[in-house]
């Protein structure tokens, strides 16, 4: 699925903030369920944002031909709250502030450089995370001295949600507290409705008065919740301690990294001193029978509503590849050390559930996964399979761009740059050299364009006792495209073949000005 | 905790909702606008097809 805009800016202000999502307990079966839960909102969906600075976005979204009741995948038990979405037509306005200036990214096609889209990083899909490490706090927050005193800042977003037709308000805030520790405050704000409007001259039994409403609609005490989280994560440990206050729902979570690299070194930038600590971890990590070399995580997780008189728990282990054996450089371009892999188990023991998960990125654009659920008490099992592959533009292509935005009579260096005696003198114009540089260059990186070659992704997800669902994500001139169909093949089969095993069908169009 | 006392938390309860409720988008688009550099047309804060 490709993220809403306001979901993206708040990836961007962890990543931003320097902090990783990746290394938490709910985070733990995201590579899997990336590839294998992806969700294709039924109906017809338009999407408008604006960025009228760096540190805030506005959003609008107008939905239609949404059916009343929304199929889930997987299904959830959890309510809905506020009233179902209108069918004719419901709309939704984001606004997004951030402290940390977040990227001026866009969908225009006259994007260039830092402020052009990168697909991947819009998009849902297989992501073996960082190498854990102890969060710190960006440069332009941390404490200093100003005229003998302490100054403090600190990093939060704000973000707010209102739905039309219905009163619903989403809010969120996140406070950055420490380095180590973040909390964050969500909100869904349904107000009690009014009663139903009376005119002033006719009393309350009056027979031409129009009737009260059969159901009366539940009060705003089920309508609303909040819910109050607080997050840590050392590196090593990661925790998240949450209390719900609709339910009176306390909540714990808890991830613990095996291995053997210190904490407090941010992965992936790329000094000396840094290739040779991850050159290090890779030759002490473990290694399985296969041959892949990686590191463990386990964790769990405990509810409990004294309210409610309900609990739950959970435990998982995970097993995962370094992420640097996707780009090792001793290897060519494309080629890979070892597939990124990873591969979870999931136990419910309250409910017994047992789930494992295996998720392979079998080349820079394709990855497989599959997923095995059992109940220990019912017997129902289940089989998923899914996967991804992402489509590139052809290097032909880019290449007749490239000659085509060149001015021939300017010289023009390996990089596509124009070089400095040309632009700047301009007396001096060797025409000769101009030809033998443009052949140098046979794909020259034009405003980003070579690591935008990722146009596309398209999903596949089937299961043994679910549905059958195909996604197709891809750019189309200025827009952000999302088409999806979720079919049932078993209904093709009932009544005789005269039910369509088609279930859903949805598209989705963004942009991001 | 007396009835009157378990009623003034009630109703400071219900009042903070909806001061949260319609409050809290106008103060998203205060602290936008106050903390820009230079200082965005208000218009183009609100709309997001500006």
């Amino acid at each position: 699925m490709v993220y809403p805009q306001a979901a993206h800016l708040v990836r961007e202000y962890f990543q931003a903030t320097n902090w990783s999502l990746d290394n938490h307990y709910h985070a733990l079966t995201s590579p899997s369920r990336n590839l294998l839960d992806f969700p294709i909102p039924p109906g017809l969906h338009l999407s408008l944002s604006h960025r009228p600075t760096a540190q805030f976005a506005s959003s609008l979204a107008l939905s239609t031909l949404v059916p009343s009741a929304l199929p889930t995948y997987p299904a959830t038990p959890a309510p809905v709250l506020g009233p179902p979405p209108s069918q004719l037509l419901s709309g939704q306005l984001t606004y997004v502030f951030s402290s940390a200036p977040l990227g001026l990214t866009s969908t225009k096609q006259a994007a260039e450089g830092e402020d052009r889209i990168k697909f991947r990083d819009v998009v849902q899909s297989f992501r073996v995370g960082e190498l854990p490490s102890r969060p710190e706090l960006r440069d332009e927050v941390r404490p200093t001295w100003l005229a003998g005193k302490r100054v403090e800042k600190t990093d939060f977003l704000l973000y707010g949600r209102l739905y039309a037709p219905s009163p619903r308000l989403d809010a969120l805030y996140i406070h950055r507290l420490t380095p180590t520790l973040q909390t964050l405050v969500s909100l869904i704000s349904v107000p009690s409705p009014l009663p139903t409007p009376q005119l002033t001259w006719q009393l309350p039994d009056d027979p031409s008065a129009p009737p009260a409403a059969p159901n009366p609609p539940p009060s705003s005490e089920r309508l609303s919740e909040l819910e109050i989280k607080l997050m840590q994560d050392t590196g090593r440990w990661s925790g998240e301690y949450s209390y719900a206050v609709g339910d009176s729902m306390w909540g714990a979570r808890g991830l613990y990294n095996f291995g053997k690299w210190g904490g407090g070194q941010a992965a992936g930038t790329g000094s000396g001193d840094d290739e040779a600590s991850r050159e290090r971890v890779v030759d002490e990590e473990e290694e399985m029978s296969t041959g892949l070399k990686g590191r463990w995580s386990a964790g769990g997780e405990v509810f409990f509503s004294a309210q409610e008189r309900s609990g739950g728990v959970s435990t998982a282990v995970r097993f995962s590849t370094l992420p640097e054996s996707t780009n090792s450089p001793h290897l060519p371009p494309g080629a890979l050390s070892q597939p990124p892999t990873t591969i979870t188990a999931t136990l419910n023991p309250i409910m017994g559930q047992l789930s494992t998960a295996y998720s392979v990125g079998v080349s820079n654009d394709t990855a497989l996964a599959s997923r095995f659920d059992f109940n220990l008490y019912s017997y129902d099992a289940d089989l998923t399979f899914g996967g991804e592959w992402f489509q590139r533009r052809k290097r032909k292509a880019l290449t007749e761009v490239a000659k085509a935005e060149m001015p021939l009579p300017s010289s023009f260096d390996a990089f596509g740059r124009e070089q400095e005696g040309a632009a700047v003198g301009g007396a001096v114009e060797d025409t000769k050299t101009a030809p033998s540089s443009l052949t140098l260059a046979p794909t020259p990186a034009i405003n980003g364009a070579e690591e935008d070659e990722v146009i596309g992704v398209l999903k596949l997800r089937a299961s043994t006792n679910t549905d059958l669902a195909l996604l197709w994500e891809g750019r189309l001139g200025d827009f952000l495209i999302s088409a999806g169909i979720v079919a049932d093949l078993r209904l093709a089969s009932q009544k005789g073949g005269r039910m369509s095993p088609i279930r859903s069908v949805g598209l989705g169009v963004q942009y991001w000005g | 905790m007396s009835e009157d006392n378990k009623e003034l938390i009630a109703r400071g309860i219900e009042l903070g909702k909806t001061v949260v409720h319609y409050g809290w988008v106008p103060l998203i688009l205060f602290i936008g606008w106050n903390s820009s550099n230079p200082k965005p047309n208000l218009i183009k804060l609100i709309s997001p097809l500006a």
